[in-house]
């Protein structure tokens, strides 16, 4: 690793910046972790869902009468058994959409969508005699044209999806009910700057549904109770989020469903809904029994969210000295069966990080026949980023200029107007390419065979609301209490940041993930949110209880606050005297009683992350079969709170980045059906297949931040593509616009 | 008076609300108020697909004063994974 990371002045942050181990890892190493799919319960039953086989058809009517009479089955459900819902726009997260789309999402009621779309469910006593009902349900389909192919959804000869749905956006004569959101801006003036350009690069850039990859696969059990109180257990990105959209769904408040979080084996924006709780829940109610559903491979490739497919046409323009004058972009991102919300960041995304004095930016989002799309880590941003950065690398081509100091020339700086207007606050784009020049990989001489790519990207992060606990044991132990779901280590940030703040050493704090009804709600971990977010709330609270620790050693000693001081883990008071939190703690009976507060938030201050990635890439010109052997990911990171867990979120994005730009692909054929519905044809990258990857972590510094944090999980699946294009484009002379970059299409790219 | 400006890329969203214009709020909630009056819909967008931002800064706590002076930015608000 080269760690060009900011080190924590002497004598001012002792915990933060320091890689202790992961109070989550030996129960994932010893494989004790309680993931989705492994919780049980007395009583359980299995549940299993039946899909459909087509893209697009009428429900005419469903049959579960010889599911229902087979022995060991407890219930069935259908559609007609979920509350017909009125229109209703609810926060899912960060997102959000109509509840009837969420609703139909988890089961289908008129129509089916999509191949894998849930039509019935059933409960019994084993998984066996489950799917075995499965078989016994008849579902009278009356199957319709399908339209997998996002341009072609939006000609008025296209099969409807939603007949009836109106375009968000969209101006006199310009709606299709296919297209569900339209999106356009304008600056400068656009058609002039072309005019007196000295380089021009234009291209069509496509990119296929890909699948967030995460290998812990949807799972939920509930318990319905007669009295009308349930539990769920399930992992996600929020469980409050699922309290929120189950209870919406089915019609009930919020309080009479409590949900517990489980280990999650990756999510990456895929579990910020919800699929499978409502249905266990009808289950577990008709039953009156604890019920599980998890899913297969092949049902989390069909029936969960990947990220959208786009087409986007780029022309950019600049001057003789490379700097960019103009940008023309079209995009149009295929959210499949129901509306999604990514155009806007796909916008706010495209050219973000350079300045353009004259844009014309245009996007909208259409409705096909496949799996409603959800968020991928920066959801939005990667599709249209691969053509801006692949178009600029065209243009320095041109222009016979260096990409990096294009870039540079180019690059936004702290004051600079977003494209929604609002000005950046400290960011570090020019210091994160400024460190990728100066790493030795940029300038390393290539091998034969090897080209060379280069590629900027950004995601905006979030603040958001959370709740935080910061408790005292009697023993003076630390006990952190989040709502917050760890995926990426954010129980060690947790500790680390109230550790530094009560200045007690990381070992004995202990931080606990809540379930719905033993903490104050906080937002999905997504967004790369948790750590700033929450953890402003974990600091927060840990204050407050230096300030009770204080006033606790005030009463022992019969002193004023004033005299008392905090440093080291300890009260500090008059004549050198002093008292551990230890010490404190073990007198808080006496003194007050119980020493803990709770702070909740909605943290504001956030700045995006921006991210340099350069990539070589070798060909093999007989095959076309191309190797990434050699890859460093720059990213400004805020400040690292746990450096390895930073690094880790750096080289994850960059190695999915990597599997969007040359493996992954979903694959449908004439029928509308998913070909690759599993791990062995949905090739994603794995240990064996790319170098170490190399990170170098920039660290400018978040004032809005006690510590200074930054969020970091997003940025860095945004330049992989692009960087992996360009890097193809060096060592073969061709430039491909159409992702994934297969051995194929480089061949034959390289025939031409 | 506030002067609040709908960015262009929301503008869709708000056919009936000039891209421009001058409201009487003392807070970004009077402000949020105020709209849904005018045009009434605006403040369910507000909570959900929408953010403020005021005088450059995008606003987490809708109590906020605003002046005379203030520029408030109607602005997407971004979905995360």
């Amino acid at each position: 690793m080269n760690d060009m990371s900011a080190k924590p002045e002497p004598g001012t942050l002792r915990v933060v910046g320091t890689r202790p181990v992961r109070p989550d890892g030996v129960d994932k190493v010893t494989g004790k972790a309680v993931y989705g799919p492994d919780f049980t319960v007395a009583g359980l039953l299995e549940g299993a869902v039946l899909r459909s086989p087509h893209p697009h058809a009428k429900i005419r009517s469903i049959d579960t009468r010889r599911a229902e009479a087979l022995a060991g089955v407890k219930a069935v459900v259908t559609g007609a058994d979920f509350p017909d819902l009125e229109s209703l726009i609810v926060s899912a997260g960060e997102s959000s959409g109509d509840i009837i789309h969420v609703s139909r999402t988890c089961m289908a009621h008129e129509k089916v969508l999509y191949e894998g779309h849930a039509v019935a469910a059933v409960a019994a006593t084993t998984a066996a005699v489950a799917r075995e009902a499965l078989a016994l349900i008849t579902v009278d389909y009356e199957v319709l044209p399908h339209v997998i192919d996002p341009e072609r959804a939006m000609r008025p000869d296209a099969p409807l999806l939603h007949p009836e749905l109106k375009t968000r956006g969209a101006g006199e004569g310009d709606a299709h009910p296919n297209v569900s959101h339209k999106i356009a801006i304008e600056r400068g003036d656009v058609d002039a700057a072309f005019a007196e350009a000295a380089g021009i690069a234009e291209g069509r850039y496509v990119t296929e549904f890909v699948h967030q990859g995460y290998i812990e696969p949807h799972a939920a059990v509930a318990m319905w109770q007669a009295d009308g109180q349930a539990q769920i257990w399930a992992s996600s990105q929020g469980h409050f989020s699922i309290r929120s959209l189950t209870a919406a769904v089915l019609g009930v408040p919020m309080g009479d469903i409590r949900v517990h979080p489980l280990e999650i084996g990756g999510g990456f924006g895929g579990k910020t809904g919800i699929y499978l709780e409502p249905v266990a829940m009808l289950l577990s109610r008709k039953a009156g029994r604890p019920v599980r559903l998890t899913m297969s491979r092949d049902e989390v490739f069909k029936a969960t969210g990947p990220a959208p497919g786009s087409v986007v046409k780029v022309r950019l323009a600049a001057g003789a000295d490379g700097t960019l004058t103009a940008a023309e972009i079209d995009f149009i991102y295929d959210a499949g069966a129901y509306p999604g919300m990514t155009v806007h960041s796909g916008l706010t995304c495209s050219i973000g990080h350079y300045n353009v004095a004259n844009a014309r930016i245009s996007g909208c989002e259409v409705l096909t026949n496949r799996p409603a799309s959800k968020a991928y880590r920066a959801p939005g941003a990667p599709q249209v980023n691969f053509a801006v950065e692949s178009a600029i690398d065209e243009l320095v081509r041109k222009l016979n200029l260096d990409p990096l100091e294009v870039r540079l020339k180019n690059a936004v700086r702290p004051g600079d107007p977003q494209v929604n207007g609002v000005p950046y606050g400290a960011i570090g784009y020019v210091e994160c390419l400024e460190a990728a020049r100066a790493h030795p990989h940029w300038t390393a001489p290539l091998e034969e065979g090897v080209g060379r790519g280069l590629a900027g990207g950004f995601w905006g992060n979030y603040g958001g609301p959370s709740t935080a606990a910061v408790s005292l044991a009697e023993d003076g132990t630390v006990l952190v209490t989040t709502g917050s779901p760890d995926i990426g280590g954010s129980r060690a940030a947790m500790a680390m940041m109230a550790a530094e703040a009560l200045e007690v050493p990381y070992d004995s704090v202990r931080v606990t993930i809540a379930d719905t009804s033993s903490i104050g709600y906080s937002m999905v971990t997504g967004g790369s949110r948790t750590t700033f977010a929450t953890g402003k709330a974990v600091i927060e609270a840990a204050g407050k209880v230096i300030a009770e620790l204080k006033a606790r050693a005030t009463k022992i000693w019969s002193c004023d606050i004033g005299a008392v001081t905090w440093r080291d883990g300890a009260a500090h008071g008059p004549d050198g005297q002093s008292l551990s939190i230890k010490q404190i703690a073990g007198k808080a009976a006496f003194s007050g009683g119980p020493i803990s507060a709770s702070v909740g938030l909605n943290a504001a201050g956030y700045l995006p992350g921006f991210a340099v990635h350069i990539c070589d890439l070798k060909v093999d010109p007989e095959t076309g079969h191309s190797r990434v052997v050699r890859y460093t990911a720059v990213q400004d990171v805020g400040r690292a709170i746990h450096p390895t867990y930073v690094e880790g979120q750096m080289q994850g994005g960059a190695v999915q980045g990597i599997g969007w730009a040359l493996n992954e692909a979903y694959s449908y054929n004439a029928d509308g059906l998913l070909e690759n519905a599993g791990f062995l044809d949905y090739r994603i990258p794995v240990a064996s297949d790319l170098p170490m990857i190399d990170t170098v972590m920039v660290e400018v510094p978040n004032p809005d931040h006690p510590y200074g944090v930054k969020g970091v999980g997003e940025a860095p699946i945004v330049p992989p593509l692009a960087a992996v294009a360009n890097a193809v484009r060096d060592v073969t002379g061709r430039r491909l616009t159409t992702l994934p970059l297969t051995p194929d299409r480089i061949w034959a790219a390289m025939q031409n | 008076l506030a002067r609040v400006v709908v960015t262009s890329g929301l503008r869709g969203d708000f056919p009936a609300v000039p891209g421009e214009f001058e409201i009487d709020a003392r807070t970004v909630f009077e402000l949020v108020s105020r709209l849904d009056e005018r045009w009434p819909g605006v403040a369910e967008l507000l909570g959900t697909h929408v953010s403020v931002a005021v005088d450059g800064e995008l606003v987490a706590d809708w109590s906020q004063s605003l002046e005379r002076s203030s520029e408030v930015l109607l602005v997407p608000h971004i979905a995360g994974g």
